[in-house]
This record gives structure tokens, C-alpha cells and sequence, in this order.
């Protein structure tokens, strides 16, 4: 099992620690859900107790729940680290998704916490049930500040007309300054809740910011943005509707260019037979070109989903190979297709089967190198761009 | 003494900035510092409205910004840091000598000369 424990952060690392000391102490060979979550409720592990204290649950009242569902082991004198049950597994999974789906680094208590309540069916999903946990309640409450911080920062940037790189730039510098105020005021004020309020009255009024930071920039991003939202992704659009989308755009691109290259041809010098020889492969491109970028484009987000393992796709390396073939399955049959159009002969076609399979597999390998080298930046722009601003998260208030 | 609040300094605030940063090389939350150091607690500045300033510096050309490495401890997300450049410095020697212009011919009007 691949846990990226590289990504806790120091509290996360003692919960673990914790949940391996509870597994010894109850005499188990294992970490189970229920040692993570006797981990979490310790005091030297951060802030889970206080996010159960929140939503009116006791933490106190956690072992006694551990001990009515589960047996302590026989004497045993095993020492050092225990193995992972399947569902703490799953359980630490879905933390570092939370994690991730916050736009995070790193993998802390709170994102534990959380993943322990999704997947819900181990001993510590049925404790905290049984103690009223409303599933639905546990995220906003786990997630307080850090979403507040990133629907300020979104709430300033998205409106701004400039184009993704500027907004990545932007939203990570804002949010740098944001985290660190948060940090000073909850150094001065102790009160989560009121540093928070505090930090964002100290940052500004998220409209007037988004109007400063409009006028900013220089006219040159205006063109960039307007080019943008022509032609790139617009959120929350899906993939098969974005590349589908791109792919019409681009057969009216090509249509229109052939046609003004005819008509110039027609009132010249008037068409004769051997022109329609010398079009056949124009044809052929306005054809095959929108279909390729739609199929290559989707397998393309396939493969990137598959390498990161986001958006619904389980994160597997084979799978991302198999599309990755199937990639150059498509770039085959197209470039032989397009031969077989442009000089009309299947067999002379054929024969250019090597230079166009060499051509795939050069393809599909670029496709998998971009979508592993420029992954994890799309995917935070796409997380940023589908961020909920709407639903105003405490704390948020005027000057 | 009032305090002034932001939007006084507006059309100031980008000659403030490059004065900060006349000090040495500084990260957003640094100039800030060094604004409320210098203005002895009475600027009142909506921190957010740094960034736009920093910007138009920078798409101008007065200044220049590398990202940091890893924060300091937490791995959270990185600031800039921004360094005054020849050209920065030029406008701030240029902004002064305006400003000195502006204060002495105001003043005089005012009943205060500088």
C-alpha cells in the first residue's frame, strides 16, 4: 500500500506515532481505524479533539466506544511499526485527497479526521456515528479556516480579466500573505474563529481588491484573457465537453481557411480537374484534425487523471499505460487514414505504416511525459477555478 | 494625530513601496513592516492592496520578484520577494524630487512652509 507519509505534516506523524503505541498497548498486530482515531483524540495530537468539540461530541468518550466494539489482544511482546489494516488505508486516502482538494501541501490531523468519517465502515467511522456525528457537519467544521482562506483568495482573483498563469501567480501569493496573518492573529487571539475575522479585516474587502488588481495589469493580459475564454477551458465545463467544444472550433478554423483558398483558386484562374488532387490531403486534415484533437484530447485528461489519481480516477500507473497505448492506437489509424484520404490508395497508405507508428508511440510518450510534468499544476488551476465562492465561509467581512 | 487610512495614499502608495524596498530586497508582508515602522502606526492600509501596487511596479519594471523557497517550516504556499531595480531606483529619486516640489509650493499656500 503506497501511503505518501512524506506529505504529513509533524502533528500527523505523532498521530501515527500514537495510533501504533494505542495498537501495542490494546496488544494488536495491526493499525486500525480505532488507533487512529485513540491517536487523533490525545492532546499532543493538534486540533481533531477540538474539531469533535465543536460538533458537540465528547472525545472523551471515544475509548470507552473503541473498547465495546473491539477485543484487546492476547500478551504479546511485539515491538516497532504495525502494518496498516486495508480500511486505515482507505481511511489515510481519502485524508491526503481532502488535503489535496484544499489545495494543500501537506497531510494533517484534521484532514485524518475527515478521512476516518468518509470511510466510515471501520471501527472509528461507527464510534464517531455512534457518538451523533453528522457527516455532512464534520468538513466545514475540520475546514474552517483553511476554507476561508482559499474563498477570500478566490473570491479575489476569479472576477480579475487576466489569463490562468497570472491567476496562479496571484492566488499564490495572496494566499501566502493570507496564511501567515492568519497564523499572527491566532498567535495573538487564541480564538480560531476570531483570528480568522480578524486576518481577513486586515487583508481587505475582496471586491474593491478584485477592482485594484484589475487595473493592475498591463493591457497585454486583457488579449491573453479574452483569448482564454474563446478557446481554453471555461469551469466547471467537463472534458469531454471542453475538447469537444475546441474540436468544432477548430473545424470551422480549418473550413473556413480551405474555403477562402478555393474561392481565391476559383476567381483566379477557374477550377479544373487536377485541383481536386492537390486538395484531397486539405480534405483529409479538416476531417481527421477536429476528430484526433477530440479523441487525443480527452485520453489526454484520462491519462493526467489516471497519473494523479483526481477527479474520480483511481491513481494507477498501468491504467495511465493503457490509455497511453490506446493514445497511440488513435494516432495510427488517423495518420494511416490520413494517407489512405490524401492519396486516395489504401496500399500506398499502408505502406507508410513504420514512420506513422514511430510517430504514435513519439506521441503518446509526449502525451504522458506533459501530463505527468504539467499535472499537478492544471489540476490545482482546475481545483481553484471549481472553489464554491458563493457560500460565504465565516469569518468574512468588510473593512 | 489622526491615522490616515489607504485611500489618502492612493497615487502614493507605489513611491512608498520603493522607498520600503530601498532598505533591501523584502517579501509583501515585509514592506508592510517596514510602512507601518516608518509611518509610526499611523498608516492604515488594507494589506491586500499591496499586491496590486507591487504589480504595477513590476509590469512597469521598477521592480523585480523572485518566488521564495520552501517556506520557512510549514509547506504551505510561497510569497515573492521584491527587489528594487535600476529603473525602480530612478523613479524614486525622480518621485522625490516631485514630492519635494509638490510640499514646498502647497506649504507656501497653506501657511506651512516646508
Amino acid at each position: 500500500m503506497n501511503i505518501p507519509f512524506h506529505q504529513f505534516t509533524d502533528e500527523a506523524r505523532r498521530v501515527m506515532d500514537l495510533a501504533n503505541a494505542e495498537s501495542r498497548r490494546l496488544n494488536h498486530e495491526y493499525i486500525g481505524t480505532e488507533h487512529v482515531l485513540l491517536g487523533l483524540i490525545k492532546k499532543e495530537a493538534g486540533v481533531a479533539a477540538d474539531i469533535l468539540k465543536n460538533l458537540a461530541i465528547d472525545p472523551g468518550a471515544v475509548p470507552a466506544e473503541v473498547e465495546k466494539l473491539i477485543k484487546t489482544g492476547p500478551e504479546m511482546t511485539a515491538v516497532g511499526e504495525r502494518p496498516l489494516t486495508p480500511r486505515a488505508g482507505a481511511a489515510i486516502r481519502y485524508a491526503v485527497e481532502e488535503s489535496r482538494r484544499l489545495l494543500q501541501k501537506s497531510v494533517g490531523p484534521e484532514h485524518l479526521l475527515v478521512g476516518l468519517a468518509i470511510e466510515g465502515a471501520g471501527v472509528a467511522g461507527l464510534v464517531l456515528r455512534k457518538l451523533g456525528l453528522e457527516p455532512q457537519a464534520l468538513r466545514p467544521a475540520a475546514f474552517k479556516v483553511r476554507l476561508m482562506q482559499i474563498t477570500t483568495v478566490e473570491k479575489i482573483v476569479r472576477p480579475v480579466r487576466a489569463a490562468t498563469p497570472r491567476k496562479r501567480k496571484m492566488r499564490e501569493e495572496l494566499l501566502a500573505h493570507l496564511e501567515t496573518i492568519c497564523e499572527e492573529e491566532r498567535a495573538r487571539l487564541k480564538d480560531p474563529a476570531a483570528a480568522t475575522a480578524a486576518a481577513a479585516r486586515r487583508f481587505g474587502d475582496p471586491a474593491a481588491l478584485t477592482r485594484e488588481l484589475d487595473r493592475s495589469l498591463p493591457r497585454l493580459e486583457r488579449y491573453a484573457y479574452r483569448v482564454e475564454r474563446r478557446f481554453g477551458w471555461r469551469a466547471p465545463e467537463s472534458a469531454a465537453r471542453y475538447t469537444l467544444r475546441v474540436a468544432m472550433q477548430l473545424f470551422v478554423v480549418i473550413a473556413m481557411a480551405l474555403g477562402i483558398l478555393v474561392a481565391a483558386v476559383v476567381v483566379s484562374r477557374g477550377w479544373n480537374q487536377a485541383d481536386w488532387i492537390a486538395i484531397r490531403p486539405a480534405l483529409a486534415l479538416l476531417l481527421l484534425l477536429p476528430l484526433d484533437e477530440f479523441l487525443l484530447g480527452l485520453l489526454y485528461f484520462k491519462i493526467r487523471d489516471a497519473l494523479w489519481g483526481v477527479f474520480g480516477a483511481r491513481r494507477s500507473a498501468f491504467h495511465a499505460s493503457l490509455l497511453g497505448l490506446l493514445f497511440a492506437c488513435v494516432v495510427v489509424v488517423s495518420g494511416l487514414g490520413f494517407f489512405a484520404l490524401a492519396t486516395w490508395d489504401v496500399d500506398r497508405a499502408t505502406q507508410q505504416i513504420y514512420p506513422v507508428v514511430v510517430a504514435a508511440v513519439a506521441a503518446a510518450t509526449a502525451c504522458i511525459s506533459l501530463a505527468r510534468l504539467r499535472g499537478r499544476v492544471e489540476i490545482a488551476d482546475t481545483l481553484w477555478a471549481c472553489l464554491d465562492i458563493d457560500t460565504s465561509a465565516p469569518g468574512i467581512a468588510g473593512p | 494625530m489622526d491615522v490616515i487610512h489607504g485611500d489618502k495614499l492612493r497615487g502614493h502608495l507605489e513611491m512608498l513601496v520603493l522607498a520600503t524596498l530601498e532598505q533591501g530586497e523584502a517579501h509583501g508582508l515585509e514592506i508592510l513592516r517596514r510602512l507601518e515602522a516608518g509611518g509610526c502606526g499611523l498608516l492604515r492600509l488594507r494589506e491586500g492592496s499591496l499586491y496590486p501596487a507591487l504589480y504595477r511596479l513590476e509590469t512597469a519594471g521598477q521592480v523585480q520578484a523572485v518566488w521564495e523557497k520552501e517556506p520557512h517550516g510549514r509547506r504551505g504556499a510561497r510569497g515573492r520577494i521584491y527587489r528594487l531595480t535600476p529603473k525602480g531606483t530612478r523613479a524614486l529619486r525622480k518621485g522625490r524630487g516631485e514630492w519635494r516640489t509638490f510640499v514646498t509650493t502647497l506649504g507656501t499656500i497653506f501657511g506651512v512652509p516646508a
